[in-house]
C-alpha cells in the first residue's frame, strides 16, 4: 500500500502564499480558517539574519495523535497515510486540536459564511466541527476511481492544489514507500527534516534543506 | 439561618441562575462562537471548570468512602456530605464537557461510536462510575439513618467503601493520565501532572466536604459528638496542603536547581497566578486551620473555600497557559473568558448548589439532613 507524502523544498519556497490561496479555493475554505499556512521564520540578529518561509500543511502523521484522541473515530487514518475527518461524526470536542503539535486544525466556530469560491467536490463544512488539510483527498479519490495516476511522478499525475499551483515548484507529492517515486528519491538524495521529529509522530510531510 | 434566611438563599440562587442563563443565551443561539474561544486557545473556562469539578467530586467521594469505612455512626454525616458534594460536582463536570462541545446534538455518538483509546471516552466512564458510587452512598446513608438510633456502618458496606476508597483515586488518575499523554503540550506531558492533580483533587474534595459540614448546624452537632472524625479531616486537610505545596513547588525547585533547563515551562516559575495560588490555596488555609482545626465552623469554612479557590487557580494555571503557547512563530495568543462563559458557569454552579439544597430538604430526615445548610 502507498504512503502518500509531500516533499517541500525550502530553498525553492518564495513565500508567495499561492499555495494557501490555491488551497482555499480548492477546498471551499472560509477566509477565517486557512488549512495551509506559510510561516515566516526569521532567525538570528541583524546583520546575520536568516529568513525562511515554512509552508505548514497537515503533516498526515503516521502516528497521528489527533486520531488517537478522537472519541468517535471521526478523525481517522486511511491505509495510504491520509489523515481525514468524517464531518458527520465530529462532535466538536477539539481534543484533536489540543493533541496536534503542529496546530494545523481549525474549528468552525461560526455558521459557515460563503467562501471565496465553492468547489462542489469539497463542500463547506458545518458549524461545530474541525477541519484541516486533506491532501486534496477528493482529487486523489476521483483519480483513483478513474484509474488515473496520482503523484508527481508523471506530468498528468493528480496532485493536491498547493503542489499544482506552486510557482517555485517547491513541492512534490507521491508515494514515500515507493523507492522509485520522485518524493522518495528526493528524500534519499537530499538533506531533509520533518517538523518536531522528537514528538514521535512520523509526519508524511518532509522538508528539503 | 431562619426561614427567611432559607427563602433569601433560594432567591439568590434563582437570581444567579436566571442572570447566568440570560448571559449564556448567546451560546444557545450561536454555539461556541459566542465564547472567547479561538485558535489556538480552543479550551477555556468550561474545561477548567470541568477538570476542577471532577477533582472535587473524586476527592469528596474518597472522603465519603473513608468515613463509611471508618464505621462510626457519625461518619454517615460526613459520608452523606461527601456523596452529595461528589454527585453535584461530578454532574457539573459532565455538563461542562457537554457545554464545550461544538455539536451537542451529536453527543450520543460518544456512546454509539465510542473509541476506548479516546481520553473523552474515559472522562465519561469515570464520571458515570463516580455518579453511581455517589448515589449508592447516598442511598446507604439514607437507609441507615432511618432508624431511631443510628447503628454503626455494616461490615459489608465498610468493605465496599474501603474498596471504593482505593478505586476512586485510581479512576480519577485515569483521566489525568490520558490528559498528560498529549505530547503536543509539553506542560502537560510530564510525570508531575498526575500526582499534582491527584493531591489537589483529594485536597479540594476534602475542603468541599469540610465547608458543607461547617455551614450546617447538624453537621457541626455530629462532629461535636465525634470530634475525632473532625480532627482526622482537619489534619488530613493540613497534610494534603503540605503535599500539594511540595508537589507544586517541587518542579519549580527542580528546574531552578538544574540551572534554568526548561525555564520556558509553566512549572518553571511562580508567575502571578502561581503566587496567588500559593497564598490563597496553601499558605492562608494552612494558617487558618492551625487556628480553627478543633471544630467545624466559620474558620474551617473559610479555609475550605480558600483551598477550593487555590485549586481552581491551579487548574487554570495548568490548562490555559499551555493552550496559549505556540509551537511556531505565530502571533501570541491570549484568552479571557467573556460574560457568556462566566454567566454560564455561574448559572450552572448556582443550579448545582440549588440541587444539593433541594435534595437535602427532600431527604430531610436524619443523617443526610445533618448536612443541610442552616
Amino acid at each position: 500500500m502507498a504512503r502518500f507524502g509531500m516533499v517541500i523544498d525550502l530553498k525553492k519556497c518564495l513565500g508567495c502564499q499561492t499555495c494557501t490561496v490555491a488551497c482555499n479555493i480548492e477546498n471551499s475554505i472560509q477566509t477565517a480558517g486557512n488549512w495551509h499556512v506559510v510561516l515566516d521564520m526569521i532567525e538570528g540578529e541583524y546583520p546575520a539574519i536568516n529568513r525562511t518561509f515554512f509552508p505548514r500543511p497537515c503533516q498526515h502523521c503516521k502516528e497521528a495523535p489527533c486520531v488517537d484522541v478522537c472519541p468517535t473515530g471521526a478523525s481517522h487514518k486511511l491505509d495510504d497515510g491520509r489523515v481525514l475527518i468524517n464531518y458527520d461524526d465530529c462532535i466538536g470536542c477539539r481534543y484533536c486540536m489540543t493533541a496536534c503539535p503542529y496546530e494545523v486544525r481549525v474549528f468552525n466556530w461560526k455558521r459557515p459564511a460563503k467562501p471565496l469560491t465553492e468547489n462542489p467536490a469539497s463542500p463547506i463544512r458545518p458549524r461545530g466541527v474541525t477541519e484541516k488539510c486533506t491532501f486534496c483527498t477528493h482529487r486523489i479519490d476521483a483519480a483513483t476511481k478513474k484509474g488515473d495516476p496520482v503523484g508527481s511522478d508523471s506530468p498528468e499525475g493528480v496532485v493536491p492544489a498547493c503542489v499544482q499551483e506552486c510557482i517555485g515548484e517547491a513541492r512534490t507529492f507521491g508515494d514515500l514507500d515507493d523507492p522509485d517515486s520522485v518524493v522518495a528519491r528526493l528524500v534519499a538524495t537530499r538533506g531533509h527534516k520533518r517538523l518536531l521529529e522528537g514528538k514521535g509522530t512520523d509526519p508524511s510531510v518532509i522538508y528539503l534543506l | 439561618m431562619g426561614k427567611l434566611g432559607h427563602i433569601l438563599f433560594v432567591i439568590v440562587l434563582l437570581a444567579l441562575i436566571a442572570g447566568g442563563a440570560l448571559a449564556a443565551w448567546p451560546q444557545v443561539k450561536d454555539s461556541l462562537a459566542a465564547t472567547e474561544l479561538h485558535e489556538p486557545v480552543v479550551w477555556g473556562l468550561y474545561v477548567v471548570c470541568s477538570v476542577f469539578c471532577l477533582g472535587v467530586g473524586a476527592g469528596a467521594l474518597v472522603v465519603a468512602s473513608l468515613a463509611l469505612a471508618h464505621g462510626r455512626p457519625q461518619g454517615r454525616t460526613v459520608a452523606g456530605a461527601g456523596a452529595l458534594v461528589s454527585l453535584v460536582s461530578v454532574g457539573l463536570a459532565g455538563l461542562f464537557i457537554l457545554l464545550d462541545i461544538g455539536r451537542i446534538d451529536r453527543a450520543m455518538l460518544m456512546m454509539t461510536k465510542a473509541r476506548i483509546e479516546s481520553p473523552l471516552f474515559w472522562d465519561f466512564v469515570v464520571i458515570d462510575v463516580l455518579i453511581v458510587i455517589a448515589v449508592f452512598y447516598l442511598l446507604c446513608v439514607l437507609a441507615g439513618s432511618r432508624r431511631a438510633e443510628p447503628k454503626p456502618v455494616s461490615g459489608l458496606l465498610r468493605l465496599l467503601a474501603g474498596l471504593f476508597g482505593i478505586a476512586v483515586p485510581v479512576l480519577y488518575v485515569v483521566t489525568v493520565r490520558v490528559f498528560s499523554t498529549l505530547q503536543a503540550r509539553p506542560d502537560w506531558n510530564t510525570p508531575v501532572l498526575t500526582p499534582v492533580f491527584l493531591a489537589s483533587g483529594m485536597l479540594a474534595g476534602l475542603a468541599a466536604v469540610m465547608v458543607v459540614v461547617s455551614v450546617s448546624r447538624a453537621g457541626r452537632a455530629a462532629m461535636a459528638q465525634a470530634p475525632a472524625i473532625w480532627r482526622v479531616m482537619a489534619d488530613g486537610l493540613f497534610g494534603l496542603i503540605v503535599v500539594d505545596t511540595i508537589l507544586t513547588l517541587g518542579p519549580v525547585v527542580g528546574l531552578w536547581s538544574s540551572g534554568g533547563a526548561g525555564d520556558d515551562s509553566i512549572w518553571a516559575g511562580l508567575g502571578e497566578l502561581g503566587l496567588l495560588e500559593l497564598l490563597v490555596g496553601m499558605i492562608a488555609p494552612a494558617l487558618i486551620m492551625v487556628m480553627g482545626r478543633r471544630k467545624p465552623g466559620f474558620l474551617a469554612g473559610v479555609a475550605g473555600l480558600l483551598v477550593l479557590s487555590g485549586v481552581f487557580i491551579k487548574r487554570w494555571h495548568i490548562i490555559i497557559p499551555a493552550m496559549t503557547r505556540r509551537a511556531f512563530p505565530l502571533p501570541e495568543a491570549s484568552y479571557t473568558p467573556n460574560i457568556v462563559e462566566l454567566g454560564t458557569v455561574v448559572a450552572l454552579a448556582a443550579a448545582g448548589v440549588l440541587f444539593a439544597y433541594v435534595a437535602l430538604q427532600v431527604l430531610k430526615k436524619p443523617a443526610v439532613a445533618a448536612v443541610s445548610a442552616e
